[in-house]
């Protein structure tokens, strides 16, 4: 008889979430899905808005990371306004933008994930936590929370808050870096940097462990979507989009990334308030692709700071077909970080006062594309002659991973569901390959539609059988 | 409104948060009491709540789930100070049942009756102590 096992709700992710597994009648795994169970609905109550205010509202959309939303908002309110925003401008919010990428990359590491690497993926659930990880890795929840702090400080630094800071805005930042500031961060760096270092190279030393896992969540083929720097340099303020193979061939380069419409379709499916984008071209669902660390750092052929440069060689020698190297790319990711925001600052110009462009709306679309923690993040703003929004569509990272977390999960219950029997650890397994995308449900949730919120076990014929709560 | 109440001595700092981070174990562990100030949705409805977290070392017990991003408690973070620096100050939950939670300036009418009740009982709490 054939059965579903349900994950409900799925742990340490950001947000509301199930995952169904779906058994065939040998009980073996036909299928799984990933469902998201939170609506947010951001793109319906910007309408009407002055597109002014669209910044400080879509930041509103996370508390993790609302710097990335503050970027694509003001970046899309740049074009409604037709502006070029002053360079030093543009290189503050890329501080910021890279302050906020190395701080979510902390939580994510730190304190979603690393209770598996330190316990195992079969741990005792009650000591597999930050509590746990506190008691028995107390340095490394330490170096966590300070990596997260010195992210933070920064952007409260900049942006006068942790959590929803202002600052950024349309045509570009609302005051320019004092030189107390500066000074500031820069003396945060070095420790961080270091920190940083010393934390990759101890998860490099624990990968072995999880040869298994490694293993099972390479199953998915897809392709690789990121912003791209000049000569292919890794970016996350800035650039074109560039779509990759699996085995690194360019399927697009260069592209203008307020094309990305020309390449990208979304899809509402009915089990879930996370739409699916994917390349047209391919069609749904073969136009699968991933975005975040692992894409951004398969597509880059250099980071441009000395220390990520020399991590991201040895990066390369690996399978980046496995998404348990997302967890690899993002310390590498916070390494880079540090080190930008370190060379951004060296340069004395970054002191300058002419940071804001000011215009009136010049332009009735705006699109703004910057890349997030979890990966490329899409805004695109259509206004009226009063400067007030009437359409407002969001693409999310999270978003972006959809079809490939979907698959991930399918191919990771069958890689270790055998025979309808599944454990803890196993279940844990599946969760694993979910939170190895990082996902932040709280971002990503914007269709309308009806969906289930609660946890099944059923057969094939739909009746429940037993329940799997965690 | 709080802050603006309560008595700016040396000795206290108020620190005012939209949502309890992690990084605040580095804060706490330098004090020795924390007092953890809040309006919660599923508060029982009458009046304020004062609660003593002296139980927070338990925490295998009291917390079913953590996840210290979106949701860190004041358990989850004494109980991770402890675990991290093995200090233990003392904390207390006041907390009373919010009604309005939208984008706004002003505390609920309800809620702002209890100010004055909140720093009377927060500095009852301080002289204690």
């Amino acid at each position: 008889m054939s059965k579903t096992i349900v994950i409900d709700p799925v742990t340490r992710i950001e947000g509301h979430a199930k995952i169904t597994i779906h058994l065939d009648d040998g009980g073996e795994v036909q299928n799984a899905f990933f469902h998201v169970t939170q609506l947010r609905g951001f793109e319906k109550f910007a309408e009407g808005r002055p597109f002014a205010e669209m910044p400080s509202l879509m930041s509103r959309i996370c508390g993790i990371c609302p710097v990335s939303h503050l970027i694509a908002s003001a970046k899309a309110c740049d074009m409604l306004m037709a502006v070029q925003i002053p360079p030093v401008a543009a290189q503050l919010r890329r501080i910021i933008n890279l302050a906020q990428i190395a701080q979510s990359h902390a939580l994510s590491f730190f304190y979603l994930s690393c209770p598996d690497f330190v316990f195992g993926m079969d741990g005792d659930p009650k000591q597999r936590n930050i509590v746990g990880l506190a008691q028995n890795m107390p340095e490394l929840i330490r170096d966590g929370i300070h990596l997260r702090k010195t992210g933070q400080t920064i952007i409260e630094l900049l942006g006068d808050k942790k959590i929803h800071p202002g600052w950024v805005v349309a045509g570009g930042v609302n005051k320019p870096l004092s030189k107390t500031h500066r000074q500031e961060i820069q003396a945060m760096l070095p420790d961080a940097i270091a920190i940083a270092e010393k934390n990759l190279q101890w998860f490099i030393e624990q990968m072995p462990r999880f040869a298994e896992e490694i293993s099972a969540f390479a199953k998915v083929e897809s392709m690789y979507m990121s912003l791209q720097g000049k000569d292919g340099k890794l970016e996350t303020y800035d650039g074109s989009l560039c779509l990759t193979d699996s085995s690194g061939n360019a399927v697009v380069s260069g592209l203008a990334s307020e094309d990305y419409g020309s390449i990208i379709e979304e899809k509402i499916t009915p089990n879930s308030y996370l739409k699916s984008p994917y390349y047209k071209p391919h069609g749904f669902p073969k136009g699968m692709y991933r975005v975040g660390p692992l894409a951004r750092l398969h597509n880059a052929q250099s980071c441009g700071t000395p220390r990520a440069d020399k991590a991201l060689t040895q990066f390369k020698q690996l399978n980046s077909r496995s998404s348990f190297y997302y967890h690899y790319a993002r310390l590498i990711e916070i390494l880079y970080a540090f080190e930008k925001i370190e060379q951004i600052l060296a340069n004395e110009s970054i002191l300058d006062d002419h940071v804001r462009a000011h215009a009136s709306p010049n332009a009735y679309e705006g699109f703004g594309v910057a890349e997030a923690p979890r990966g490329t993040l899409m805004h695109h703003y259509k206004i009226d002659k009063n400067g007030l929004i009437t359409y407002a569509d969001l693409v999310i990272a999270t978003g972006h991973n959809n079809l490939a977390m979907n698959s991930e999960i399918t191919e990771t219950a069958r890689f270790f569901i055998k025979n309808e029997k599944f454990t803890e650890g196993i279940l844990n397994r599946v969760e694993a390959a979910i939170r190895a995308y990082d996902p932040c449900l709280s971002c990503s949730t914007h269709a309308f539609g009806q969906m289930p919120l609660h946890i099944e076990l059923r057969s094939s014929a739909g009746t429940l059988l037993d329940d799997a709560k965690r | 409104m709080l802050c603006d109440n309560l008595p700016d001595t040396p000795s206290i700092s108020v620190v005012a948060q939209m949502q309890l981070l992690p990084e605040l174990v580095e804060q706490i562990k330098e004090n020795e009491g924390v007092i953890f100030v809040d309006a919660n949705i599923e508060t029982p409805a009458a009046g304020l709540n004062l609660f003593s977290l002296d139980d927070a070392d338990d925490a295998q017990g009291q917390i079913k789930q953590i996840v210290l991003s979106h949701q860190c408690s004041p358990f989850d973070l004494i109980a991770t100070t402890s675990a991290l620096y093995g200090v233990k100050p003392q904390a207390w939950l006041l907390t009373t049942c919010g009604v309005n939670f939208t984008l706004g300036e002003q505390m609920s009418p309800s809620v702002a009756l209890l100010v004055k009740e909140a720093v009377s009982r927060i500095s009852k709490i301080i002289g204690q102590n």
